[in-house]
């Protein structure tokens, strides 16, 4: 319109209220407000009462028709739900909701008052809006997995037996931070030590499923399941089973001394047959520790054949190195380096006899180091393997990995600045005292080849420790090289205390 | 006085008859009711007429008209424009016009002297409702609606406008009628005041569905209280009966 335009101005005039005679601004249905809502009450058919399912126990609401959603009282998740409780009437109604709030009520009084307001259309497209409450009655009603964790907390469908065949326990230390990294066993309802291994136990089948699924991408594993018919119902073809998956992890560990089998040797190139383990995830990586190469084995080529290891890292043993002669440059294997270096070792415990030794740790070694080695010139193997190679020539010791043993010897005791999560598993308590300590230091040991390692524990989470207090005089002592873990590699714990945040509050 | 009456359960009186101060039209209907609310008020005083206009039942909101003519519009049979000849007063002119609003009780209100209508009337249409009817013819809107008819009633006293019209819209249609005007509604709420009631100088006939506010604000614009027409010859006798004394 022309803004020149010259426009009647227009007062808006008023009426008599059709029904109460009251002067009103004339509006669609011509009626006061008053009058319209004595006339129509949009809240007509609406319910005011609702029930509502609630399990005491985990504190959820049953969304129908199965599932329970768990909301505190007053939270927004609670709003939604009461809400959608109504949805459909207000749909049927064709109503709008504009606003909706709790009103408070007494948490114990099992009520929750909710106040809707809404709109609606009546009498020739005058909107009203009016708001009411809606009282829900919560009715205890335990959900199904309350129920069954009450008539027994134990019961389990599904559990994996895990496994593996060797006389130390590193391998679950390190799998236990996996899964405690992973969240793997979240949905474990019991978790158990046991020889050799750890038993984990599932509600439900398709938890332990996953559970063996996330062990085979972490360590070369085999596994079968069986499943035992617990009772069964002909009449609707209701089978209960109890599952069983037994997981078996290999043998082989890292520092492991193998003698491949001539068949395995063959099909990987040749190479060894003497061979380390360095590293050992879904597949095993073999060092050949003469001629410096690698060749990795998946989990299934590994249990073709399924060898066993010549020797374990117990019987590793300390050598004092004298002289080292460097023969190959650096070599970058697989993300870590080696040298190949010509060494004159002799073993701490006897002075005796000199070994003239080649070995693949050049690059760390230094004269008057130690080193941990396998002992082949005492050694008094009886493998299968081993004898089938004719005229083999044995070296007389291979060395594996340097020594810090000595420069750890004044931190023992310490704290260290870290510390890890643990698995909440039972443990067998008849086993005895022995065991109790043989597990202590062979913890202590894993703690120190994390700390040596950055690539093992490249996949776990580390936390701070919190008691830890550096002290002056071994900052300045300790700078010699005993590896540690840096800081910026620690998580900080999440803690949620309420006494704590009383004290902040207090501060402030 | 006004009335409150249904036709056939419907409420909207005004459809389905048409009042003026010389004669009054009612839509033939199944049933006898409605007819004898209007021939038991009026009979004594001007023609009940039954008629229907084009087959249809709904005359009020076909033909415009007040004492002094009928406008009919082209849908109107030969047979029904007889009857309406034969029927009304001699001095009643009934005339058929052939305007494409054919809907005339919609597009005209009028009382004896002014007429409003809508504002896309033929100007030919306009000359013959000025001449036919003997009234000073006005384009309107009223409250934004151009069916004038629909949306007020007035007659030589007074008139009822839509409620939603504007204090300014209503001095100035107030000022071309030279009569009180009122916004306000009808049958509980309704804005289509012409389809809710029928009115002429001394009575008035509302929906059913009227409210008791309603009907009194109907009576005192339309000044019906006073307005019976034995008050009117009463009136009369007095003042002569006053000079004669």
């Amino acid at each position: 319109m022309a803004t020149n335009m010259f426009v009647v101005p227009q007062t808006v005039g008023t009426v008599l209220c059709c029904k109460c005679g009251i002067l009103m601004a004339p509006n669609p249905a011509n009626m006061c407000v008053t009058c319209l809502r004595s006339e129509v009450d949009i809240t007509e058919g609406l319910r005011k009462h609702v029930i509502i399912m609630y399990c005491p126990e985990c504190e959820s609401y049953l969304q129908p028709p199965k599932t329970w959603m768990k909301a505190q009282l007053e939270s927004k998740e609670l709003l939604t739900f009461c809400v959608k409780r109504v949805d459909p009437d207000l749909k049927k109604f064709k109503v709008r909701l504009v606003n909706a709030e709790f009103i408070w009520t007494e948490p114990h009084s099992k009520r929750i008052k909710v106040k809707l307001k809404i709109q609606k259309e009546v009498l020739n497209g005058a909107i009203l809006e009016q708001s009411y409450v809606v009282e829900y009655v919560q009715q205890d009603h335990m959900c199904e997995s309350c129920t069954k964790f009450q008539a027994n907390p134990d019961q389990w469908v599904a559990s994996v037996q895990l496994r593996q065949r060797v006389s130390h326990r590193r391998t679950f230390f390190y799998l236990e931070q996996l899964i405690l990294k992973h969240d793997a066993a979240a949905h474990a309802i019991k978790i158990k030590q046991m020889d050799q291994g750890i038993d984990f136990f599932f509600a439900n089948r398709s938890h332990a499923t996953k559970f063996v699924e996330f062990l085979g991408k972490v360590a070369p594993t085999r596994y079968r399941n069986d499943k035992q018919l617990v009772s069964h119902d002909p009449k609707s073809n209701n089978y209960n089973y109890k599952y069983t998956f037994s997981v078996e992890i290999s043998p082989v560990c890292r520092e492991d001394l193998i003698c491949l089998p001539p068949k395995v040797a063959a099909s990987l190139g040749n190479i060894g047959p003497l061979v380390i383990c360095t590293k050992v995830t879904n597949n095993i990586a073999l060092l050949d520790p003469f001629t410096l190469r690698q060749c990795f084995l998946d989990s299934e080529q590994y249990w073709r054949h399924s060898f066993k290891s010549l020797l374990g890292s117990r019987q590793l043993v300390e050598y004092d190195v004298f002289n080292i002669e460097v023969v190959s440059p650096e070599v970058n294997i697989g993300g870590s380096k080696y040298v190949l270096a010509d060494a004159e070792v002799a073993r701490v415990t006897d002075y005796g006899k000199l070994f003239y030794i080649r070995t693949h740790l050049g690059h760390i070694l230094k004269p008057g180091d130690r080193a941990l080695g396998f002992d082949l010139y005492g050694a008094n193997s009886n493998d299968m393997e081993l004898d089938k190679y004719k005229g083999l020539v044995l070296p007389e010791a291979i060395l594996i990995k340097k020594s810090y043993e000595e420069k750890r010897q004044k931190k023992r005791g310490k704290p260290r600045s870290w510390k890890l999560k643990s698995l909440d598993m039972e443990v067998d308590e008849s086993r005895g005292r022995g065991h109790e300590e043989k597990m202590n230091s062979e913890y202590e040991e894993f703690l120190r080849d994390l700390e040596e390692n950055p690539e093992l524990r490249f996949n776990l989470s580390l936390y701070r420790n919190k008691d830890y207090q550096p002290s002056e005089m071994a900052s300045v002592s300790d700078v010699d090289d005993v590896p540690s873990v840096p800081l910026d590699e620690l998580l900080a714990e999440l803690e949620l205390s309420e006494q704590e945040d009383g004290e902040d509050s207090m501060k402030e | 006085m006004a009335t409150r009456l249904q036709f056939e359960n419907s409420c909207e009186v005004g459809v389905f008859s048409k009042l003026t101060n010389a004669y009054c039209l009612v839509a033939i209907g199944g049933s006898e009711n409605f007819y004898s609310a209007f021939e038991a008020e009026l009979a004594d005083v001007i023609p009940v007429i039954k008629t229907s206009i084009g087959g249809t039942r709904i005359i009020g909101r076909l033909c415009a008209g007040n004492k002094n003519g009928l406008l009919v519009p082209h849908t109107t049979t030969d047979q029904e424009l007889q009857h309406l000849r034969n029927s009304l007063p001699d001095q009643v002119v009934v005339q058929r016009i052939d305007e494409k609003l054919s809907a005339l009780g919609n597009c005209i209100a009028c009382n004896d002297h002014v007429a409003l209508t809508h504002t896309d009337l033929d100007r030919e249409t306009e000359e013959i409702i000025a001449d036919v009817l003997g009234v000073e013819v006005f384009r309107q809107t009223i409250a934004g609606n151009i069916l004038v008819g629909s949306y007020c009633a007035f007659s030589n006293r007074g008139g009822l406008v839509h409620p939603h019209t504007s204090i300014e819209d209503l001095d100035e249609l107030s000022t071309l009628l030279q009569v009180p005007l009122v916004a306000g509604t009808i049958n509980r709420g309704s804005e289509v005041i012409a389809a809710g009631m029928t009115v002429n100088d001394w009575t008035a006939f509302c929906g059913s569905d009227t409210t008791a506010t309603e009907l009194s604000v109907i009576e005192n614009v339309f000044k019906l209280r006073e307005a019976q027409p034995t008050a009117i010859v009463d009136e009369m006798r007095k003042s002569l009966i006053d000079t004669y004394v």
